[in-house]
């Protein structure tokens, strides 16, 4: 029988077949190792990305936190929000004197503390109801949310008196600070 | 040029040429004969890998056989049948056949075909020879075949007469195809009278039993040179002469004849009885070796690749290290930024309406802008501003002073003109009563 002639050839045969197995699994592994590595690298860069994104974050909220701190008013943590409201409100009867100021009741809706607030006066002068409205809205804490605004000059048409009318609400926060700020 | 080397077995003797094959001629560079029992010691030694093979057959089976006319494909499959029935001893064979003509049978047009024969086991004892010792073979050629090569294209039949040891090898050509083969045993080398008596009695064989009258008688290799019989024969006798032979061992090159004769066969001369099982195992070797080289090869390049990956993970390695170092710090800043964001959930109802206060356009600035419009003889009596969600919605009434209906609608049409000019102010309706002059327009500022 010839083929037994093969036997020797058959051998070597086996032999570079499992060798070449050897080094297709080495390669297979190492290839594997090597991804292993790159993909560490990888999420490592982006660890280092999202530190660097994490320190933007944080000084952001640090300039939001300063800015909130520098409009809140001097006696935030000594008085009660609803104290604070009033408080407020007594500085709007200051700055609207000769105004008519009606206020209902304390009202809390949706983590909100508000105090609505009718405002109306007289005025003949334009430019001095633009300065009290620009004032209501420049307030922060707590904030003046004006929901109407009405200009009437009414029927006596000669005196050129002219009524303002703004119905609005006094709101901020029913959480304090006081616990952020420790 | 290519070389080759050639084999012939010739009974006790086996003699073998190295040869470099040109265009046309062929140049032999050396002659060997050796003892048959040395022969595989010789194989074992010789680098050669590949050889061709010519052999003298000792026993074979020959005939011109009649075979109906049928496709090629059948042919063989008939003539190996015929064999079998008129050859009882021949179980397992390879043959080859030619074409002798056609004629005429009972009405029927029959092939005539010539056969030659020979048992696979003497052919399986020549090639495990060469197999044993990791050789290749070209071509096994009936030696009678090989030679006959040489003088095919002579058209008139004439007797060769070639010697192997001390008998001689008889075949008739004619028309250069081979009418049959004998083998005569002599008594010693070279032509005597005895056998010169053979050769008549061949003749007129052929004469009276196949109605061919040859036309001379061919001596050819070493028997040219040793011709000592005294009888005439009944014919003239020639002696070939291989004038297309270089070679640089003059002397005894006719005793070479057989192997150098195999190198003039072509390819188109199906004289080859090598067998379909050697094929087969010289194939499944050959794609064994192949794989071999190419798994080898394979396995260089991966083993090659395999370290330049590991190149890259030891690089990619100390990267690793070196951004893990670099990262000590991300413990601390997430740590902070937990902190911050719990710190900053605090602020968030603060922040949130902040955020929410700064969407809500601006009244002061509505206000001031619309003391900028033009309103000749237009007084407006009041202003209605509704705060939105993202925009104010603002209503003006008034009236027209004017006297005359077309002043009036010139003076209306420029204040909406003026308000429409306003940036962020868009006029969602407006209307004005002719009869009372009054006027309601309603804007939206955004």
């Amino acid at each position: 029988m010839i083929y037994a002639q093969l036997k020797k050839t058959i051998i070597y045969h086996l032999i570079s077949g499992i060798t070449l197995s050897a080094v297709v699994i080495a390669l297979l592994l190492l290839n594997k190792y090597d991804n292993n590595f790159i993909d560490a690298i990888g999420k490592y860069q982006l660890i280092r990305i999202n530190a660097y994104k994490m320190k933007q974050a944080m000084a952001d909220m640090d300039s939001a936190m300063n800015r909130i701190n520098t409009v809140l008013p001097s006696e935030y943590g000594s008085k009660s929000h609803r104290e604070l409201l009033l408080f407020t409100l007594d500085d709007i009867k200051m700055a609207f004197k000769g105004s008519e100021i009606a206020v209902t009741h304390f009202d809390e809706k949706e983590g909100e503390l508000f105090l609505p607030v009718n405002i109306s006066f007289p005025f003949d002068d334009y430019s001095m109801a633009l300065k009290r409205i620009g004032y209501l809205q420049s307030m922060k804490i707590p904030q003046f949310k004006i929901k109407h605004v009405g200009i009437d000059s009414g029927a006596d048409k000669q005196t050129k008196v002219v009524l303002c009318k703004i119905d609005g609400f006094l709101k901020m926060p029913l959480e304090g600070l006081k616990d952020a700020k420790k | 040029m290519r070389k080759a080397v050639a084999v012939s077995f010739e009974g006790e003797n086996v003699r073998v040429v190295y040869a470099s094959l040109k265009k046309k001629d062929i140049e032999v560079d050396d002659v060997l004969t050796l003892r048959d029992e040395q022969f595989d010691e010789f194989l074992e030694k010789e680098k050669t890998k590949e050889f061709i093979v010519v052999c003298d057959f000792k026993s074979f089976y020959q005939d011109i056989i009649s075979i109906p006319p049928v496709k090629n494909r059948y042919i063989k499959k008939l003539i190996e049948a015929e064999i079998r029935k008129r050859a009882a001893d021949f179980k397992e064979f390879y043959f080859i056949h030619f074409l002798h003509g056609e004629k005429i049978v009972e009405n029927k047009r029959v092939k005539e075909i010539f056969v030659f024969a020979v048992k696979k086991e003497d052919l399986d004892s020549i090639i495990s020879r060469f197999i044993n010792k990791g050789k290749f073979i070209k071509a096994i050629y009936p030696n009678v075949f090989s030679i006959a090569g040489l003088v095919q294209s002579i058209e008139e039949p004439f007797l060769c007469i070639a010697e192997i040891g001390i008998n001689k090898n008889l075949f008739l050509l004619n028309n250069g195809l081979m009418q049959f083969v004998r083998d005569i045993h002599s008594f010693e080398k070279g032509l005597n009278d005895l056998d010169i008596q053979n050769i008549n009695m061949t003749i007129n064989y052929c004469r009276q039993t196949m109605r061919i009258n040859p036309s001379f008688i061919m001596l050819m290799g070493g028997i040219c040179n040793n011709y000592s019989a005294t009888a005439p024969p009944s014919i003239p006798v020639v002696s070939l002469a291989p004038v297309f032979l270089q070679s640089r061992i003059n002397n005894t090159i006719l005793d070479f004849i057989f192997p150098i004769s195999a190198f003039f066969i072509t390819r188109d001369k199906e004289i080859n009885l090598l067998t379909r099982e050697y094929k087969n195992f010289c194939q499944i070797r050959l794609f064994l070796r192949s794989s071999n080289i190419l798994f080898l090869t394979l396995s260089i390049i991966g083993i090659f690749y395999a370290g330049f990956v590991a190149k890259s993970s030891i690089e990619s390695r100390s990267q690793l290290n070196s951004l893990r170092m670099n990262s000590s710090d991300v413990e601390g800043i997430l740590s902070s930024y937990e902190n911050k964001k719990t710190e900053i959930a605090g602020y968030k109802p603060f922040i949130t309406s902040l955020n929410n206060a700064a969407l809500t356009p601006d009244i002061q600035r509505f206000l001031s802008l619309l003391s900028g419009i033009r309103t000749d003889n237009i007084r407006i009596d009041s202003i209605s501003i509704t705060t939105g969600e993202s925009s104010l919605k603002g209503e003006l009434k008034g009236m027209v002073k004017s006297e005359g209906y077309a002043s009036m609608q010139m003076h209306y049409q420029q204040l909406i003109d003026s308000i429409s000019s306003l940036k962020g102010f868009s006029i969602k309706r407006h209307n004005i009563e002719l009869k009372e002059r009054a006027f309601q327009i309603e804007v939206e500022y955004r």
